[in-house]
């Protein structure tokens, strides 16, 4: 019995710090860890809309983007649940149809869905508008004031990925999504 | 014509040129206000048409600049939510783990009474005596009344080790002969009255009664208990 009320006691005590713990390591930046933690606790932070919410956004940043499959699937209940659910949609969507169509060739037209501020919708968007300039298996992006520009490269090793840098105003990103 | 019909001809006259005068100027004041009211009303329903298609050109430009840009961005509001949140369940788990940690003495205490309880045998008054050892503290007369009635082997067990344990000796011994004429293969009841007898100084008989049931039943446990009685070491 005292074994039993001890595991009770360790497993509701790591529980509560590790959601403790999610909101601090979200608070200060580190959003490989919430997603990562959160995908390992997902029972407990799917009670909360918000949890779902945080978690989902943090593995956006951290570019999982497979992971917010889920979260789209719980987010609903409350005006700001859905809001974000078409935002994750969204992003999830133009990802999988750029895949499909940087990956194999899909073609598709007449696509009109609106813009998010994700590195993801500036690329689709730019890719059917036709800004970007296929060079060997890269494509690129140049702004007219020559501040903003994006590469994205086709990896089809194994299981096809998308490699896109950003350099925007003198900083340097580099996002990989499968 | 007579003087007074001129004088009230031009007098006629007058009054008709006053009272022209008078319309006209009337008619002035009136027409320049209605007309003044109406210059002013249609300036302020200018720039009030003016205001609206302002605003209404400034909203079709923003539905047309979101229609154009048409930005979804997230609600970033579960940012505070997801803390009060995380908050509200380290407080619920919290109160949790001292509510169990409060519960822990009780489920000792009643672990120890079951352990009690298991090493004597329960027999037809086995219902009854869980009652009975339930209790905080074992009420002895209730329990003799008790045996009274059911003459409960187990019954008189437990009061037989209470008595051992309050420091009574005699009449633990006593209650362990009670337990024993009812089952004379019962341990607990040799136990008790060897125990019982050894802590009255009557060393031997509790060793020659370890040793009666230990040829009848080769229980290691009076053997263990009669090795300790003869080396001394029993306490």
């Amino acid at each position: 019995m005292r074994l039993f009320v001890i595991y009770f006691m360790i497993v509701f005590s790591l529980q509560a710090a590790t959601l403790q713990d999610l909101v601090r390591h979200y608070k200060s930046g580190d959003f490989a860890y919430v997603c990562r933690m959160g995908y390992k606790m997902f029972d407990r932070l799917k009670r909360s809309e918000a949890m779902v919410s945080m978690y989902a956004y943090a593995c956006l940043k951290d570019d999982k983007i497979d992971r917010l499959a889920v979260p789209i699937l719980i987010l609903g209940k409350t005006a700001a649940g859905r809001k974000n659910r078409a935002y994750f949609s969204l992003i999830l969507a133009q990802k999988n149809i750029l895949m499909a169509s940087l990956c194999d060739g899909v073609p598709l037209s007449g696509l009109q869905v609106p813009d998010t501020d994700h590195i993801i919708s500036k690329i689709f968007n730019l890719y059917y508008q036709k800004k970007l300039k296929k060079v060997d298996n890269k494509y690129t992006y140049t702004s007219p004031d020559n501040q903003v520009r994006y590469t994205v490269e086709v990896q089809k090793k194994g299981r096809c990925s998308l490699v896109i840098k950003e350099y925007d105003h003198g900083t340097t990103n580099e996002h990989r999504y499968r | 014509m007579h003087e007074y019909e001129i004088l009230e001809q031009t007098w006629r006259k007058y009054r008709t040129k006053k009272n022209t005068k008078i319309a006209i100027f009337a008619a002035i004041l009136l027409f320049g206000g209605v007309g003044i009211g109406y210059f002013w009303n249609t300036t302020k329903k200018q720039e009030i048409k003016a205001k609206i298609t302002k605003t209404d050109r400034q909203k079709e430009h923003n539905t047309s600049k979101s229609t154009v840009n048409n930005l979804l961005l997230p609600d970033l509001s579960f940012e505070k939510r997801a803390e009060r949140y995380a908050q509200a369940v380290h407080k619920r788990d919290a109160k949790r783990i001292v509510q169990q940690e409060n519960s822990k003495p009780r489920e000792a205490n009643r672990s120890q009474k079951l352990s009690q309880l298991h090493e004597v045998p329960m027999s037809s008054g086995g219902s009854k005596l869980l009652k009975a050892v339930s209790q905080d503290k074992l009420d002895l007369s209730k329990l003799q009344k008790q045996f009274a009635k059911t003459n409960d082997i187990g019954i008189a067990l437990i009061i037989a080790k209470e008595y051992y344990k309050l420091g009574n000796y005699q009449e633990a011994s006593r209650w362990a002969l009670k337990a024993n004429n009812i089952d004379k293969n019962n341990e607990e009841s040799w136990v008790v009255f060897a125990k019982s007898a050894y802590k009255m100084g009557k060393k031997g008989i509790a060793i020659n009664a370890l040793k009666i049931y230990y040829k009848k039943s080769h229980s290691q446990r009076a053997l263990k208990l009669l090795r300790q009685m003869i080396q001394g070491q029993f306490r």
